[in-house]
């Protein structure tokens, strides 16, 4: 299978040459075959977020490059990446516009590598066609297709998210504890429609979690960082194999090694 | 008297609508509080005006000053995007420069159009309409409601289409925007300019309309502008009918009306700024203590540390 993600010998720090500098990654080095579903575990400040950040083109990186089959992204603006790569945040206010209706965030996700010009962005054709596709959501939001999506409840819009981002084709897809902020049952459901989703259009994905049934259950793959290196890679029948006291034995070790 | 001072009121609250429509696209659409409108309003003015003395017809003259108007804008958004320096700032530095331009180009003068010239407010249509004392004041109306209108139901139809669509995410939520592919940057400068642009035309009608031109009469607009904008959105905004372009062409009305009451019931002319800045002030607290506040908005600065 061919890679459809590499970073290749990546440097990212923070405040460089500075006596704060916080050095995230050095020769940092990660391949993902495309269709893999990775699910990416570690503690609290082990880079994880920044990883997701450099792929997407939040932030860039010092030194290395990126490449999306083979073609280098790493100096490609945030926007332009984000026509090939889909991300849904941790915060779900991050993923959908607060004070414009679902149908308005929908069509504006549906124009998507499009140009936005001067035709309307809406009707009724369209408006029943997005209520269908809120149906296979079964969370009734195609009742309140014409309400602020500021009126949602944090699982409805991590939903309308995840639909908005893979609404056009992506190469990547990539999940920041995107059910981080929901309750247990809210964010079981997500994960679900995460998974769905990401099978029916093969979406290769990379998925920071802090929940390690997810990240264990859910993906072909599992990564756990620690201080900006990889320490668990398990794939294929390795990964299957995986228990959630495995990545649990690993974790203390490393704290203990911190001295926590 | 009270027919005058409501004749005075829709006429200069009609051209402070058109403001207020301008300054609703930076304020409310894009989430920027831009102060070139105290320059781009004047800038507006000097231009239309120095265009119709020279015999220019006067729709060209507008046009020009909506162009003028959009390239201060554009320093504007060119500040802020390019070199990144805060929104506020941004505004103060074009506005303060372009204090000077107009005065360059009034030389220091008041501008009047000659008897001769023809205005959006005195030409050959305007001139049937001469009954009585209250005719001329009447016309006006007639003709800035017109303008008004049409401005608005402009910008409506423009923000139901993607593009327009696409300028309210920019605002609402910058992050999804970029997510969406869309270079965020560009959004905000075709904002400031068509915000700036659409004050250019205010100030250019307003010129016309007071029949002359000078130097101090941008001081304060953006107050007025956004006082109207503020006063509008918070009265309806549990209102699902009324559309935001709407209710700032209303409290543009609702605003002018209270400074001219205050003049009405006598206060000094010298102490109307205070009572424009106090007003304002009012606003602003009723507004903040208003249920309801917008939930939400998102800067750029926080999304690298999620
Ligand atoms: N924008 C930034 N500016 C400065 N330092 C940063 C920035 N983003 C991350 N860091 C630092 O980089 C390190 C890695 O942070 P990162 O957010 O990637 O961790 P994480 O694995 O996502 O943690 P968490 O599980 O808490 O989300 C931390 O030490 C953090 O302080
Ligand atoms: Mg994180």
């Amino acid at each position: 299978m061919p890679n459809l993600l590499s970073l290749v010998h990546i440097d990212k720090n923070f405040y460089k040459e500075t006596i704060d500098e916080v050095k995230v990654f050095s020769d940092f080095n990660l391949e993902v075959e495309s269709g893999e579903f990775v699910s990416i575990v570690g503690s609290n400040g082990s880079g994880k977020t920044t990883l997701l950040n450099i792929i997407s083109g939040s932030i860039d990186i010092d030194k290395g490059e990126i490449k999306l089959f083979d073609k280098r992204i790493d100096k490609e603006k945030e926007y332009i990446r984000a026509r090939s790569i889909g991300r849904v945040y941790q915060d779900p206010s991050r993923g959908t516009s607060p004070n414009m209706t679902i149908a308005e965030n929908l069509a504006l996700a549906e124009n998507k590598g499009n140009i936005y010009g001067l035709s309307f962005a809406l009707n009724k054709k369209k408006i029943s066609e997005y209520k269908e596709l809120l149906k296979t959501l079964n969370l009734g939001l195609e009742d309140k297709i014409n309400v602020k999506v500021s009126a949602l409840s944090g699982g409805e819009r991590q939903a309308l998210a995840l639909l908005m981002v893979t609404m056009k084709p992506i190469d990547l897809l990539l999940l920041d504890e995107h059910t981080a902020a929901l309750d247990p049952n809210t964010s079981q459901k997500i994960m679900e429609l995460t998974e769905r989703i990401v099978k029916e259009k093969h979406i290769t994905t990379l998925m920071v979690t802090h929940n390690l049934r997810f990240a264990v259950e859910y993906g072909s793959r599992l990564l756990m960082l620690n201080k900006g290196e990889v320490v668990i890679d398990k794939c294929g029948k390795e990964k299957e194999e995986l228990v959630v006291d495995d990545i649990l034995k690993t974790f203390n070790e490393i704290s203990i090694e911190c001295g926590n | 008297m009270a027919v005058n001072v409501l004749l005075n009121i829709l006429q200069q609250g009609l051209c402070y609508a058109l403001v207020a429509l301008g300054v609703y696209i930076s304020y409310k659409i894009l989430n920027f509080p831009d102060l070139t409108v105290d320059s781009s309003f004047p800038l507006g003015g000097v231009v239309c005006i120095g265009l119709i003395q020279v015999g220019c017809p006067y729709i060209l003259a507008i046009i020009v000053a909506f162009i003028a108007g959009a390239s201060a804008g554009l320093i504007t958004a060119f500040l802020h995007l390019k070199f990144k320096i805060n929104n506020l700032l941004s505004g103060i530095i074009t506005m303060t420069a372009l204090l000077s331009i107009n005065i360059a180009l009034s030389k220091g003068r008041t501008l009047i159009p000659y008897n001769d010239n023809k205005t959006l407010f005195n030409n050959n249509l305007t001139s049937h309409f001469a009954f009585n004392q209250y005719s001329s004041a009447i016309t006006n109306i007639i003709i800035l409601i017109i303008i008004v209108i049409a401005l608005k139901l402009i910008l409506d139809l423009f923000f139901k289409t993607k593009r327009g669509f696409m300028l309210r995410a920019v605002g609402d939520n910058e992050q999804m925007s970029v997510s969406l592919g869309s270079n965020s940057g560009l959004y905000k400068l075709l904002g400031l300019c068509l915000a700036n642009g659409i004050v250019g035309v205010a100030g250019a009608i307003y010129s016309q309309y007071m029949r002359y031109f000078d130097n101090t009469s941008g001081t304060g607009m953006v107050v007025i502008a956004l006082a109207s904008v503020i006063i509008g959105t918070g009265i309806f905004r549990k209102s699902l009918i009324i559309k935001g372009t709407t209710s700032v062409i209303i409290g543009a009305l609702i605003y002018t009306a209270s400074l001219n009451i205050v003049i009405a019931i006598g206060v000094p002319s010298t102490y109307l700024k205070l009572f424009m800045a106090l007003i304002f002030a009012i606003v602003l607290i009723i507004n903040n203590y208003l249920p309801d506040k917008k939930r939400g908005k998102r800067k750029m600065e926080d999304i690298s540390n999620a």
